[in-house]
């Protein structure tokens, strides 16, 4: 049985990535034994932010990219005015969409 | 074999049977009723599973309504009957579309816990089944619309399920407008073809298509009302609506139904195949437009069932790529066109596993919290296995490399680098930053802070189907090689030599 | 031109339901809109299955052999019949969004973004 998925110009197997990855694995295993010793357990729970004990309101997983989002707030902005929610505007959007490849198509 | 010969109606008399059986059931008693149709789903996935191994193996089956044979046809001597015509590409579809519902039905039996109500779900799941099956099974045009219509009406019933919540109402409403013009466009453009050849049949038409002016607004009528349908981009605003407010697993079935179309949309494409390079190109910027703009959105959602919509968005923008970029080279797509159509049909099987996983763990989130949103935190302490599947999920859908997800978007990159090196970028940028989403995702639901409050268990049968979905994407990333010689590759061909399927009617 | 009245009558109801699919705000007047749409549709296909001086085609004691097309017929029963459930589920759609929001405007949506 041929397990070894062929593209045109390259080739996956999974078997020998996993191997890899074990083997990977393994390394970092050893490196983590040398590691320190003498680590308190208990304290991993702790909020960490900088240094000091986190501020009163707890910033939660939802804000992570507001870097990201941020830096793109013009085409954030533009995008979400899009998507108004309106009815009206997905038929219009679908009426474009039959406009313009029936421009392409036809003409 | 007789079961063999009458499994194309079968798939779709059964469910459409059962579905006005079930409320009947339903009132002498609701264990049976579970029963009745769980025992329906199964032997549809029996005849789903017979027919693709039949038709793989011994080439295209037809089906003729009201005659023994398709050539017992008028004096004139074309097809008026309706005919059901299945090669390697329906069965494929049929195969994805009664495997998902079946999953469906079983995590629903404990999802909702009021059994009254249960006997609409099951009847409105089991006529969506037959929207589905139907529409992937038939060649007759008319038919094509009766189809998309039964598939209209029972999902916008499914997605204003809960009518007491104001947004699924808003929703379906939303999603019935939307694809009710859609399906009257397609009827508009099933007239304009009749009105020129007195044909209905899809193999028929094909083969007598002249190319005109007329056939190309027909042309453009049909693809841009299926991609309607499947929500690629200018067009894909109905979906975070519907799929965001809808319950979790009817989420699911909508997504397929979804695919279902895009089946459709591929199907009339290379049938027709009216200037198919520009075509082509044309649904390859869409799936590029569709990448960018629902990772991008994604991104700053906040209500998960939409987040994993949104991303749902991107998803069909890559087999869209796929597909789009190998009939590019239509008439005889071979090397890069050929691996990139089978690497973005290899992608309709992985995107129902991925996404639909992540369908259910959101419901299953939901089941535990009664919270849609992202505001969670810490449920990983508590369920393991949901984080444990979250994860395989995640990986699977940004096409991290063991799961099913590389494989296929490994073909799809790959053979698009030879069309056009920005388009892979651009579609390789959009993995990374759907890994990037689903990160922070699981990070705010299931890392920090324990949950407070006291939980329910999730019942066995929910992290069953979970279970089996999690671990087909395990075994597909795997062994894809396994998948794609066995089911895929034949698809393909079936999907790009559609000679085979005209001439199999004529 | 004569011919083509019956058509030009199609385009001007699909373009009268398209209008007032989208500009109208009333839940109401789309859904009357599309039931429009539906309208010329019905009429192009019956339009199609035509013939100059024919009968409606029943074969049983038929005046003369010249008859209409029955395929469009058939379509149009089921087509018309399929847009009586769709403009009906819509309506009780548009019912409960009144009952529960207490209007039906198009643009007080919750859903966006």
């Amino acid at each position: 049985m041929n397990l070894i998925l062929k593209t045109e110009v390259g080739f996956w197997n999974p078997i020998w990535f996993l191997i890899a990855l074990l083997l990977i694995f393994f390394i970092s295993y050893l490196i983590w034994l040398r590691g320190e010793r003498g680590y308190r357990k208990g304290v991993q729970r702790e909020a960490f932010f900088s240094g000091d004990p986190p501020p009163g309101e707890r910033i939660q997983a939802k804000n992570l990219y507001w870097g990201f989002s941020e830096a793109l707030m013009l085409y954030y902005k533009k995008v979400v005015g899009l998507h108004r929610g309106i009815v009206n505007d997905y038929v219009a959007w679908f009426i474009a969409l039959m406009a313009i490849i029936l421009i392409l198509i036809a003409l | 074999m007789t079961l063999i010969e009458h499994a194309p109606i079968l798939l779709i008399a059964i469910p459409l049977l059962a579905a006005f059986l079930t409320p009947i059931v339903g009132r002498v008693n609701s264990l049976l009723r579970n029963f009745e149709m769980i025992i329906a789903l199964i032997s549809i996935e029996f005849l789903a599973i017979l027919l693709s191994y039949d038709v793989i193996r011994n080439g295209i089956r037809t089906y003729t309504l009201g005659a023994e044979i398709p050539g017992l046809t008028s004096p004139a001597g074309f097809p008026v009957r309706i005919i059901l015509e299945v090669d390697a590409m329906n069965a494929f579809i049929s195969l994805i579309a009664s495997s998902i519902t079946l999953i469906v039905a079983i995590y629903c039996l404990n999802f909702m816990k009021e059994q009254r109500i249960l006997d609409k779900f099951y009847t409105l799941l089991l006529l969506l089944l037959t929207g589905m099956l139907g529409l992937t099974l038939t060649g007759d045009f008319f038919n094509l619309f009766v189809f998309l219509e039964i598939l209209s009406v029972s999902s916008a019933a499914l997605i204003a399920f809960y009518v007491q919540r104001g947004e699924a109402l808003e929703s379906a409403f939303k999603y019935m407008v939307i694809s009710s013009v859609g399906a009257l466009m397609v009827l508009f453009a099933i007239g304009l073809l009749y009105g020129q050849y007195d044909l209905l049949n899809m193999a028929a038409i094909a083969d007598s298509i002249q190319g005109s002016f007329l056939d190309k607004v027909a042309l453009t009528l049909l693809i841009s009302a299926f991609l309607l349908k499947a929500g690629s981009v200018p067009v894909h605003m109905w979906k975070p609506d519907a799929y965001g407010e809808a319950p979790a697993p009817v989420s699911v079935l909508l997504l397929t139904s979804a695919l279902v179309s895009l089946y459709v949309l591929f199907r009339i494409f290379t049938i027709f195949a009216i200037n198919p390079v520009l075509l082509g190109w044309i649904l390859a910027i869409l799936g590029i437009l569709s990448i960018f703009l629902g990772v991008s959105m994604a991104l700053i959602q906040n209500n998960l069932q939409r987040l994993i919509a949104y991303s749902g968005i991107a998803e069909i923008g890559y087999i869209i790529l796929g597909v789009g970029s190998g009939l590019v080279e239509f008439p005889s797509p071979t090397g890069f066109g050929f691996t990139a159509i089978s690497g973005g049909l290899f992608h309709i099987l992985n995107d129902t596993l991925d996404l639909g996983l992540l369908f259910l763990i959101a419901g299953a989130i939901f089941y535990l919290t009664g919270k849609r949103d992202l505001s969670i935190g810490g449920l990983a302490h508590s369920q393991p296995t949901l984080a444990v599947f979250f994860l395989i999920g995640m990986g699977a859908v940004s096409g991290l490399p063991p799961f099913n997800g590389f494989a296929s978007k490994l073909m799809i990159y790959e053979s698009v680098y030879y069309l056009n090196p920005l388009l892979a970028i651009i579609g390789i940028l959009g993995s990374i930053l759907m890994l990037a989403i689903f990160v922070k995702v699981f990070s705010a639901i299931f890392l920090g802070i324990p949950y407070d409050k006291e939980l329910r268990k999730i019942p066995g049968s929910m992290l069953a189907v979970m279970g089996i979905l999690a671990l087909s994407i395990i075994f597909i990333g795997l062994f894809p090689n396994l998948v794609l010689e066995s089911i895929i590759t034949p698809a393909t061909k079936a999907l790009i030599n559609p000679k085979n399927y005209i001439e199999a009617i004529l | 031109m004569l011919h083509n009245i019956p058509f030009i009558a199609v385009i001007v109801l699909i373009a009268i339901g398209l209008y007032g699919v989208l500009f109208k705000r009333n839940l109401i007047k789309i859904v009357m809109g599309i039931n429009i749409i539906g309208s010329g549709v019905n009429l192009f296909l019956i339009e199609l299955g035509y013939r100059e001086g024919g009968v409606a085609p029943i074969f049983t004691s038929a005046p003369k052999l010249e008859m209409v097309l029955p395929t469009p017929q058939a379509l149009t029963l089921t087509s018309i019949v399929i847009n009586i459930a769709v403009v009906a589920l819509m309506l009780s759609l548009v019912t409960l969004i009144y009952k529960h929001y207490g209007g039906i405007d198009s643009e007080k949506r919750r859903l966006k973004g």
